[in-house]
């Protein structure tokens, strides 16, 4: 009976490789999709004629486009998406609640305040130079603004070591309506060319991606991938509660830190070179929970690469539904995660008035 | 019998409120200890000092000889494993995956015996496969009860008999189960497990407990078998209370009904 029982449990969650493979399927066509689409489409021969060292012209210039143009935006999107998830996933674990978001809760807001400070700052002190920004210093600050935001987030949600999720996403509104006042003042202050970063900031884009850009994230990247890991089992254990995973082993205010440290890196990096884009951080994990269960040994990894699947397909639409404009990502991920999130809410009060 | 658990003269203060002020108390292996009294009285505190999670402010608590301080959070759970009275699980994990938590990142045959046995002594078998959000308070306190054991079995198994802490563990559960899950303790407890449990039904804590400790206003009001400490004259002092204590013939433990009680 208890094989039986043992099977069952078993079998209500999909197996690591069925997941796995799924999603790797899912990112090989939507890269596919990516790089095929664009202001100069490429079909499909001329995508296989690209491997052919005797292409010719037509090979030649499509080989450019993909190179400095599709390629490192697809690389950026991917890394961008797989960090915001990633993000939502831990920080949703973190605080307990499903409805935690980066961007909601003002970590990104505090990463855009950094990033538009310094680059009306950075301006001022540099006003002689071509290259007015330094561009090392914009992802630094705006990691810098992910991190303080969270901190005194924490700081403010936290008495005799409990959390208060009420405490958390109210104080989060806050944060973000006054890093959103600060924002606004800077646009204020800005002449028009900084203004036109600033809303580069605020709109959220991957556009004028280039190779630099996506080595910049990807230490972050691939620290954040490498630190999964070492929360997974702790983020489990803290479901029960911060004293339950006390007792469980866990040593919990250094998973915490690590948590949070994981949380603001991640969304500074994204932020730094993408701006502000919403709800990726709360839909994708959503999902994959009701899909392979919250576990978050198998649900990190997941939404890092559903995350990075999501971004490559909203950026994908974004660059071609008004081509040859583009419209910011931040815009198409809102309409599709604001719907979503106000059903996860309502469902959230239908269960706790059971 | 080596002393599993001790606490020496703690104090618990929090702001100007005195939790517990110089309470005293060894638990050695292989036996039961019931925590009774009014609420207030300190039991959670002293519960959680025992089990490492509260520091003292003054006084010292060691688990095997050694100052729980010493320890790091892992060394811990290898040692002592606690049943809080309610747990909320923020999202939907499944029983099996509950109960899995209990043996840390432990994997292989000796945590898969130890998952199915601790399901079939809490009687949640059947509910491997369910959703722990989705079962009622005594089913989800059930399972927390498995988790527990899978965690103590996984711990003796490396380091002996260990410390097993229970916060009101029957509060939830109907009277079979309420008798079930003391009688596991108690088996534990033959296997060498040092228990301290926090019971309200004084009867309850007269049939389980091989030492009942009553706490009274952070202090210890006394200690000792059933029959010397549930007593009309302890129960008048400690919870204001005036019942008259009968005994159960021919054993002599004592029971407590509240029709005496007035």
């Amino acid at each position: 009976m208890s094989v039986s029982a043992e099977a069952g449990a078993r079998s209500l969650r999909p197996r690591v490789a069925v997941v796995a493979g799924l999603l790797l399927a899912l990112l090989a066509v939507t890269s596919f999709v990516a790089v095929a689409t664009g202001p100069a489409a490429i079909p499909m021969h001329r995508l296989l004629a690209l491997f052919d060292p005797a292409g010719g012209e037509t090979a030649a210039r499509d080989q450019l486009v993909i190179w400095s143009v599709r390629l490192p935006r697809m690389a950026l999107a991917l890394m961008v998406g797989a960090l915001l998830a990633t993000a939502g996933a831990v920080m949703q674990g973190l605080f307990r609640n499903p409805l935690a978001d980066p961007a909601l809760v003002g970590v990104s807001s505090g990463a855009a305040l950094a990033a538009a400070t310094t680059i009306i700052v950075a301006d001022r002190f540099a006003e002689s130079q071509v290259l007015a920004i330094p561009f090392a210093l914009l992802p630094v600050a705006a990691l810098f603004g992910a991190l303080a935001a969270t901190a005194i987030l924490y700081r403010l949600a936290t008495r005799d070591g409990r959390t208060s999720i009420a405490v958390f996403l109210l104080a989060g509104l806050a944060v973000a309506a006054l890093a959103n006042a600060a924002i606004g003042l800077l646009v204020f202050l800005a002449d028009d060319r900084q203004l036109r970063d600033i809303t580069f900031w605020m709109l959220g884009s991957l556009s004028g991606a280039t190779w630099t850009k996506a080595a910049a994230i990807l230490p972050f990247f691939l620290a954040t991938a490498l630190a999964l890991p070492f929360v997974a089992r702790g983020l489990d254990c803290l479901v029960l509660g911060e004293a339950e995973a006390f007792h469980m082993g866990i040593a919990v205010e250094r998973l915490k830190k690590i948590a949070i440290v994981i949380v603001a890196a991640s969304v500074g990096a994204a932020v730094s070179v993408s701006g502000v884009i919403g709800f990726v951080g709360i839909v994708v994990p959503h999902l994959l929970r009701l899909m392979i269960g919250p576990a978050h040994r198998l649900l990190l990894p997941a939404s890092m690469m559903a995350g990075a699947v999501l971004m490559l397909a909203a950026d994908t639409v974004a660059r071609s539904i008004a081509a040859p404009a583009e419209l910011p990502i931040g815009i198409i991920t809102a309409i599709a995660g604001a719907p979503f999130f106000l059903m996860l809410l309502l469902r959230q009060r239908a269960l706790s008035e059971l | 019998m080596t002393v599993v658990a001790e606490a020496r003269e703690v104090a618990v203060r929090v702001g100007a409120a005195t939790l517990l002020a110089g309470v005293s108390l060894t638990v050695s292996a292989g036996e039961c200890v019931a925590l009774v009294g009014p609420n207030g009285a300190g039991k959670s505190t002293l519960l959680r000092v025992l089990s490492g999670e509260l520091a003292p402010a003054a006084g010292a608590a060691f688990l095997k000889g050694r100052p729980l301080g010493t320890y790091d959070a892992r060394a811990l759970a290898r040692e002592r494993a606690v049943l809080p009275q309610s747990v909320h699980v923020a999202f939907p994990f499944l029983v099996d995956e509950v109960v899995r938590m209990g043996a840390g990142d432990r994997r292989g045959a000796r945590v898969e015996d130890a998952v199915t046995e601790s399901l079939a002594r809490a009687g949640v078998a059947h509910l491997r496969a369910r959703i722990i959000t989705t079962l009622s308070g005594g089913e989800q306190q059930r399972v927390h009860f498995a988790r527990v054991l899978v965690q103590l079995a996984c711990g003796d198994a490396e380091g002996g008999g260990g410390l097993l802490l229970l916060d009101e563990p029957t509060s939830s559960l109907d009277l079979r189960h309420q008798l079930d899950l003391l009688a596991s303790v108690r088996a534990c407890a033959q296997h060498g497990t040092a228990v301290v449990a926090i019971l309200h039904d004084l009867n309850l804590a007269s049939v389980f407990a091989d030492r009942v400790v009553m706490l009274s206003g952070g202090r210890i009001a006394g200690q000792g078998r059933a029959a010397e400490i549930i007593t009309d004259a302890l129960l008048a002092e400690v919870f204001e209370v005036r019942a008259a204590v009968n005994r159960v013939p021919p054993a002599g433990q004592p029971f407590v009904l509240p029709h005496t009680a007035r």
